[in-house]
């Protein structure tokens, strides 16, 4: 696993979401908490939802982390994966809902690149209009902040 | 025993819709409604919120056309200060609705919709999507990747960030334009200008392949509305609303966008969040129009910039009165953005686009306003009314998607007619059926209105119109 040195200052993270309605907007609080941290060589983009231009951001990363509110039960927590992502042989998202998957799919196809990528689910309890967020996912939000420190830093290894 | 086929979710749209279809005896389609399932509510509950709030909410109803919804919410806010916001302030909410327009075409056209025009209609699913186009076409798919990134990136250099930026304020613009970020987008306009030509170029040489679609996918009688400049010219951010029907007679032209209640009205379908626009004069659902790149194109006179009028030359070509076919939608599609480039250029010329000067200041005085601006897939109208303090009491919006709801059923019942037959329901019939909707790039994330309860349903009727079977949720 690499350190964000290593990455040699390229590590992206997205986070989207809407935020407008409750807990979906966890993924672009993080990425907004990432931006506001200024880690060396770390990029922090927030979305309103994946779209098919981000293909080109993904060509100037070593490495890309997606954030995501996700709809979770009472068990479930942060979700943290390594996505196989150009390698992935999965039927692409419909609509204008791009997944990750597509897009490093995009990207290696295009340009030739295959950054390291993650994912992070967020648990989220509630998507109606608004702009409050629950405490579970205040409470996944800081995790997932956590995740992303210990990915950067190479302290996360998770089987493929 | 007759039968519904539903198709759920209609792919590669903006939002999410359902169709229902439904089959006689013998096979044939009857009926199809396009039923549009979500429920937004911005209208409600934008209710008791200061009016200067508007733009920042509304951009968020949507994640793809957000300055449309900031520009007309900024022009309703300007009326309720009444304000005329200074020349510069103008000039570059145009180039950040030009960013937007370039942006917002782009991606209909290249990632939603050419998967069908490139790939065919009946090219196996698992590969009619952008990312066998990137396979087959990567010149193609990466032509679109960076002609959205481009339109984006105006957005981003003006405006602060590519989506839901606030930069568009009651009164003008937040901040001026720099030299450099004026320099850097001009040097990125030359490469979209050779973009947008060879793609124009490919769209011709493979039309004559859609002659079925074309001649079906909502090709039909209507009239056409959208905003023209005092001279009939092509206009997306200001101007007043002309009429024209399917022989591009005029049916009303110059009119007072603020007057639009006079003119538009809105039914209520119970199975769809979606009004139906209609006009007024000839009742509902005679009254049927379009708005978008299809109307504003039949609508203009010219456009006013030289490229895109050599292409509006050819494509009045298509038809001796109006073009009726929905299919050319992606033709009209691709000659705005050249319009659009056309535009960005000319503005950011002007000797006043660096003006430090770009906001007007008063406080409210009017309760009521109105904004309209053309929107990527058409005319967009916020009606706002306040109190005294400033808060919203009332807020209507039509849509651009809206205004097209009953054009896009007709269409969906014409296209099904032909291509959904018998018991053998084919892949790319059904497929047709949905193209007919990525014509019109409908956004439905916007489209939904405030009012009524949960209202989807799947229901199988039979030829008696008896309901035998019901699926709420």
């Amino acid at each position: 696993m690499k350190n964000v040195g290593e990455f040699n200052g390229s590590v992206l993270v997205i986070g989207w979401g809407n935020d407008l309605l409750g807990d979906d907007a966890a993924g672009r609080r993080v990425a907004q908490e990432i931006a506001a941290r200024r880690w060396p060589g770390v990029e922090a983009l927030e979305m309103h939802q994946l779209t098919p231009e981000l293909a080109l951001r993904l060509t100037e990363a070593e490495c890309v982390i997606f954030v995501d509110a996700y709809p979770a039960s009472e068990e479930d927590g942060v979700l943290l994966r390594r996505l196989a992502g150009a390698d992935s042989t999965d039927t692409p998202g419909v609509g204008h809902m791009g997944r990750p998957e597509d897009l490093l799919r995009m990207a290696a196809t295009l340009y030739g690149t295959k950054p390291e990528a993650w994912m992070i689910g967020i648990p989220a309890c509630s998507f109606e209009p608004g702009d409050a967020l629950s405490g579970r996912t205040r409470s996944g939000i800081q995790q997932a902040l956590r995740a992303i420190e210990n990915l950067v830093r190479g302290n996360i290894h998770v089987p493929r | 025993m007759s039968k519904t086929i539903t198709i759920d979710p209609v792919t590669r749209i903006e939002g999410h819709s359902k169709i229902t279809l439904h089959l006689n005896d013998q096979g044939e389609v009857d009926e199809a409604r396009f039923h549009v399932t979500q429920f937004r509510g911005f209208e409600k509950f934008t209710e008791g919120r200061p009016f200067y709030e508007m733009p920042a909410i509304t951009a968020r109803i949507c994640g793809i056309c957000p300055i449309s919804h900031l520009l007309a919410s900024a022009k309703a806010c300007d009326e309720l200060l009444a304000v005329r916001i200074p020349p510069a302030a103008e000039r570059l909410r145009r180039v950040l609705h030009m960013g937007q327009t370039i942006q917002s075409h782009a991606l209909s056209f290249f990632h939603l919709s050419s998967p069908d025009i490139l790939l065919g209609m009946d090219a196996d699913p698992a590969v009619r999507n952008v990312l066998g186009l990137a396979g087959k076409y990567p010149d193609i798919a990466r032509d679109g990747v960076w002609l959205r990134m481009f339109g984006q990136q105006i957005i981003e250099w003006l405006a602060g960030k590519r989506v839901h930026p606030a930069w568009a304020v009651p009164g003008g613009v937040s901040s001026p334009l720099t030299a450099d970020v004026r320099d850097r987008i001009l040097e990125m306009v030359p490469r979209a200008f050779d973009i947008t030509r060879r793609t124009l170029d490919l769209f011709r040489s493979v039309l004559n392949q859609f002659g079925d679609e074309i001649r079906v996918f909502a090709n039909f009688p209507t009239l056409f509305m959208g905003l023209t400049t005092p001279d009939g010219g092509l206009e997306l951010y200001d101007g007043n609303i002309r009429i024209r029907d399917e022989a591009r007679r005029m049916v009303g032209d110059q009119l007072d966008p603020s007057s639009y209640h006079k003119f538009i009205g809105e039914a209520v379908e119970p199975w769809s969040y979606l009004k139906m626009p209609f006009y007024k004069p000839r009742g509902y659902p005679d009254g049927i129009y379009r708005v978008g790149p299809l109307a504003r194109l039949n609508n203009a006179d010219q456009c006013g910039t030289p490229m895109a009028d050599q292409e509006l030359a050819e494509f009045r070509k298509l038809e001796a009165g109006a073009v009726l076919s929905s299919f050319h939608f992606h033709y009209a599609r691709l000659i705005e953005i050249l319009f659009a480039l056309e535009q960005v250029e000319l503005l950011l010329k002007h000797p006043d686009v660096l003006s430090a000067r770009v906001r007007a200041s008063a406080g409210p005085n009017r309760n009521e306003g109105v904004g309209v601006a053309e929107a990527p897939r058409g005319t967009l109208i916020h009606h706002y009314r306040i109190n005294d303090e400033g808060l919203i009491t009332w807020a209507n919006l039509i849509i651009a998607t809206g205004h097209n709801n009953l054009a896009m059923n007709r269409g969906i019942l014409q296209a099904a007619k032909e291509f959904v037959r018998g018991s053998k329901i084919a892949e790319g019939a059904l497929n047709r059926v949905e193209a007919v909707i990525r014509c019109y790039d409908p956004c439905l994330s916007c489209s939904t209105h405030a009012l009524g309860q949960m209202a989807l349903r799947l229901q199988l009727m039979d030829p008696n119109g008896n309901m035998i079977d019901e699926k709420c949720r």
